[in-house]
């Protein structure tokens, strides 16, 4: 299975090949820019993702997670720098975008049904209602979750409604899945369920995932390359490649020798001040 | 207690008021306190009451009245939440139009009746046009604060889905400031109906609110007429205003504050 020795990635791979599905260089983000109350949030990120690459970006809170994925799915625009979705500038949301956002009890709505508020972007995007149906129920399959449509979202428990959300952003066939701390609200074992049903959908669909996270050995666990940024306003600190195969089980994966590893270089570096350091 | 009791205590309450409040009623008119021509005794009243609603000219009366009120109604809802969605969604647009609809929610709409007869006569036009004038500026602020005051998270989901346009407009910049809209309707609702009433009471359009006039026209004797109507305006406020209260709560079903409603019943029925 994961091998020991340091091999390219099949990410690294990729890259020399040049598809590209997202770009993010020098982004700088100042909030209420030119006021007094002006706020750096993003000081200079750059880093690239390839086609198929699961790549999560940790940092503390308050670090500029949030705006780091608002810039790069084109919701708020950068004050400068230069970011591109699949080799074209980024100027709005594109349409193979999929994000899944930090608090899934706004960001589903409360007026529609789980089915409607999943077949939402497919309605926006013209697909016929009976197509539509077949559709939504099928991705909620997908996501592990059987015979919700008729219910709202508030009817269900924080780990369902997450993977109502996970569902919607699916349900058109995204490009790239962008998702902002997405298990930061449930228990410990839903959270194991859900970063396995993401890792199983990314294996499924062949999507690129970009995942935003506080937790190292979640980021670890799940990704193929982590973009470590240092604390508010933020810089990129390292990036770290993650050979541990496409094979990932929650219990093994998380006691081998090449996890621990990287977990304690990566804990040396949001930890600068550790004793070893000094 | 259990549930099936406790729902029929529920009406005795205010059943209960009501009976009090009419027998207060005869009791001051019978026994003299008022003259019948300053007050007509309860039972008088309900045999006026009884009499007219076997009488056509009562229904068209209401007809008149609700009509005036529907559609001064939908006039007003649909260019507030058209105009009021659009000044809200531009910074600049909002900020002129601010002081603009300040003055003229100021204004009494009785006060520009006066013009409105003149313009208009004593026709159904005149009252759809004051009960909208009326109904308008208020609700156009709740629209305006309703659609302002959507979480941005709500509209960043929109934008993230591909959701955009008149799509989005009626499927999550409506739903998302109807709670302040179905506010502003309730409150429109009844001074829709006070305007209505009254336009045809000093305008002399056709409706209850004429009737009534009539009836005092017609000196002491149809003096219990006049309250017959009285009561009948009263009772179409109440109609309306439970029509709204069910609209409501099928409507907003799935809001918060109607969740809570319905989670604190059944705590309430344990
Ligand atoms: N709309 C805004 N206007 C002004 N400042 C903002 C805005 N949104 C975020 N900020 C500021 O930018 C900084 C980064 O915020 P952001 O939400 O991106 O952090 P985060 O890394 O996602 O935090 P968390 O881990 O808590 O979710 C914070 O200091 C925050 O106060
Ligand atoms: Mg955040």
């Amino acid at each position: 299975m994961s091998q020991s020795t340091v091999s390219p990635t099949p990410s690294a791979e990729s890259r020399a090949a040049g598809s590209e599905v997202l770009s993010v260089e020098g982004l700088r983000k100042i909030y209420n820019e030119g006021k007094p109350q002006a706020k750096t949030a993003i000081d200079d990120v750059s880093f690239s993702v390839t086609k198929g690459e699961f790549v999560c970006i940790v940092g503390p809170s308050g670090a500029g997670k949030t705006t780091l994925l608002r810039c790069i799915s084109g919701l708020a625009k950068p004050s400068s720098g230069k970011l591109a979705f699949e080799g074209a500038p980024l100027t709005a949301v594109p349409d193979q975008l999929g994000l899944v956002f930090q608090d899934y009890g706004r960001s589903l709505y409360p007026w529609f049904t789980n089915a409607k508020n999943v077949g939402l972007p497919l309605a926006a995007r013209g697909v016929p209602k009976a197509q539509r149906t077949r559709r939504v129920s099928e991705i909620l399959a997908s996501v592990g979750l059987g015979h919700v449509e008729k219910q709202y979202p508030w009817e269900l428990s924080g780990g369902m409604q997450q993977r109502v959300a996970i569902a919607r952003a699916l349900s058109y066939q995204p490009d790239l899945l962008l998702m902002d701390e997405p298990f930061a609200s449930v228990d410990a074992q839903t959270r194991f369920d859900l970063e396995d049903l993401i890792l199983s959908v990314r294996r499924d669909l062949g999507i690129t995932v970009v995942l935003v996270t506080h937790d190292i050995d979640e980021a670890i666990y799940l990704s193929d390359r982590i973009v470590v940024l240092s604390g508010s306003p933020s810089r990129v600190r390292e990036v770290v490649d993650v050979p541990l195969g496409r094979q990932r089980e929650q219990v093994a994966t998380r006691a081998s020798d090449e996890f621990l590893g990287l977990r304690r270089h990566l804990l040396d570096l949001v930890m600068p001040h550790a004793p070893h350091a000094a | 207690m259990n549930a099936r009791m406790s729902r029929s205590y529920r009406w005795l309450a205010p059943a209960a008021a009501v009976v009090a409040a009419l027998l207060l009623w005869q009791l001051v008119t019978a026994g003299g306190l008022f003259r019948p021509d300053q007050f007509p005794t309860m039972v008088d009243t309900l045999l006026a009451l009884g009499k007219a609603v076997a009488t056509p000219a009562y229904w068209i009366s209401i007809g008149s009245t609700v009509q005036a009120w529907f559609l001064g109604m939908v006039i007003a809802s649909v260019l507030a939440i058209t105009i009021g969605s659009a000044l809200a969604f531009n910074d600049f647009a909002f900020r002129s139009a601010a002081s603009v609809i300040e003055i003229f929610k100021a204004i009494p709409a009785i006060a520009i009746l006066p013009l409105v007869i003149l313009v208009l006569g004593s026709t159904l036009p005149m009252k759809v046009f004051l009960i909208s004038f009326g109904v308008f500026w208020p609700l156009v602020i709740q629209v305006i604060y309703g659609v302002r005051s959507m979480d941005p998270v709500v509209l960043d989901t929109a934008r993230a889905l591909g959701v955009r346009g008149v799509r989005r407009f009626v499927v999550v910049t409506i739903p998302s400031a109807s709670p302040y809209i179905a506010t502003g309707l309730r409150i429109a609702s009844a001074s829709a109906l006070i305007l209505a009433v009254v336009s045809e009471l000093v305008g002399g359009a056709a409706g209850i609110g004429r009737n009534i006039l009539q009836a005092q026209n017609g000196g002491m004797t149809a003096y219990p007429v006049m309250y017959a109507y009285l009561l009948t305006a009263g009772l179409l406020g109440i109609v309306l205003t439970g029509a709204f209260f069910l609209l409501e709560r099928n409507v907003m079903h799935w809001h918060e504050s109607q969740r809570n409603i319905r989670s604190n019943a059944e705590g309430a029925l344990k």
